[in-house]
């Protein structure tokens, strides 16, 4: 469970405390109205001393009870109000709290989150720098190989391609070799190479 | 140094032959001489081979004169041992104009008294191979098919 639920929870639980608090308050307001104490009726029979007769007593009750009525109404409009007032208000501190909550939370979240993607940058960079030498090291040493190897292939090439040459042209010439058409090149070749050849002869 | 080689007498192993030959002239003229004093009888004169009978005409030497002889023997092998060899190695032996064109080659581009000694190699295909000193010049067709590689399949027909 993370700290959001928990605020989550945690408002919840207060909702439903203020919730039995109103109701507790207006069973109280319910008891209070409810036990007040009732005046005492003495019976009086004095019957010439009635101050009022059965129908004015009928009149005043049913204006007595209009009344309490009415101030029943009324007080239970105010209590209506006051509660709607201290559940509204008692919700819009319960939002404040939850969302200053919830913005340190995130905060701290997006700290979190920052600490990690910069972390996690120089971690790629690291890996990439690491994996670049490797890349490069390994391409020097493959180059190097297949420089080694091409060499290799190429001297076995030179010296098998030396035998099929010689053995072709001594095959398919053999004595048939004619010289005289060879004599301009032969001479040819000679002059190319003439200050050479002075140059041994003369060492 | 002012002895003229023919272009026919090549090798030094024709010129140790004329060596040898001279030295039989030279003693044969000496002997002749000594007995002219004596006799009046006529003496038969030695055959001459061709080569040395080019190379004393050329040189104006006669066969005649023992002490002439004697002197260009020695001159003879005095060239023979200092001038310059040129060993070259051909597709096949090659004909009397060829080895003309190259000794003269040699002679008038290189110096007057090359000899030169002729091989044949039936690989080459063609060209020339030529050693002079410690260097060899690869002038063979074979060489330039190797130095060739991407074209020899053109050769090959393929």
């Amino acid at each position: 469970m993370n700290s959001l639920e928990l605020i989550l929870v945690a408002g919840l639980i207060v909702m439903a405390l203020v919730n039995a608090g109103t109701l507790f308050w207006a069973t109280y307001l319910d008891h209070k109205l409810r036990g007040r104490p009732t005046p005492k009726h003495y019976d009086v029979h004095v019957e010439g001393t009635k101050v009022f007769n059965d129908v004015d007593m009928a009149e005043v009750e049913k204006r007595a009870d209009a009344q309490l009525l009415h101030a029943i109404q009324i007080a239970s409009q105010r209590l209506e109000v006051s509660v709607n007032k201290g559940v509204e208000q008692l919700a819009a501190h319960v939002n404040d709290v939850a969302s200053d909550s919830i913005r340190n939370e995130f905060d701290k979240y997006q700290a979190s989150l920052r600490a990690l993607n910069n972390q996690t940058v120089e971690q790629f960079a690291q890996i990439q720098t690491d994996l670049e030498t490797q890349r490069t090291e390994l391409l020097k040493q493959l180059q190097a190989e297949v420089t080694q190897e091409r060499e290799r292939r190429l001297s076995k090439f030179n010296e098998r391609i030396n035998d099929v040459v010689s053995s072709y042209l001594a095959e398919t010439l053999g004595n048939r070799v004619d010289l005289g058409a060879q004599s301009a090149y032969i001479l040819e070749s000679l002059e190319k190479h003439k200050d050479d050849i002075k140059r041994d002869i003369l060492t | 140094m002012s002895l003229s080689l023919p272009v026919d007498t090549y090798s030094p192993d024709q010129l140790s032959e004329l060596v040898l030959e001279l030295q039989d002239l030279s003693s044969a003229a000496r002997d002749a001489n000594a007995r002219r004093k004596d006799d009046t009888t006529s003496i038969e004169a030695p055959t001459l081979s061709v080569d040395l009978s080019q190379l004393l005409q050329q040189n104006n030497i006669s066969p005649d004169d023992p002490s002439a002889l004697e002197t260009f023997t020695k001159e003879v092998v005095t060239t023979l041992e200092k001038a310059p060899t040129v060993h070259i190695l051909l597709a096949a032996m090659p004909a009397r104009a060829m080895r003309r064109q190259i000794v003269t080659w040699f002679r008038t581009e290189i110096n007057a008294q090359s000899l030169v000694t002729f091989a044949a190699r039936s690989d080459l295909g063609g060209g020339a191979v030529v050693q002079v000193g410690s260097h060899l010049y690869d002038l063979s067709f074979r060489r330039l098919i190797i130095d060739h590689k991407a074209r020899i399949t053109e050769i090959a027909g393929v």
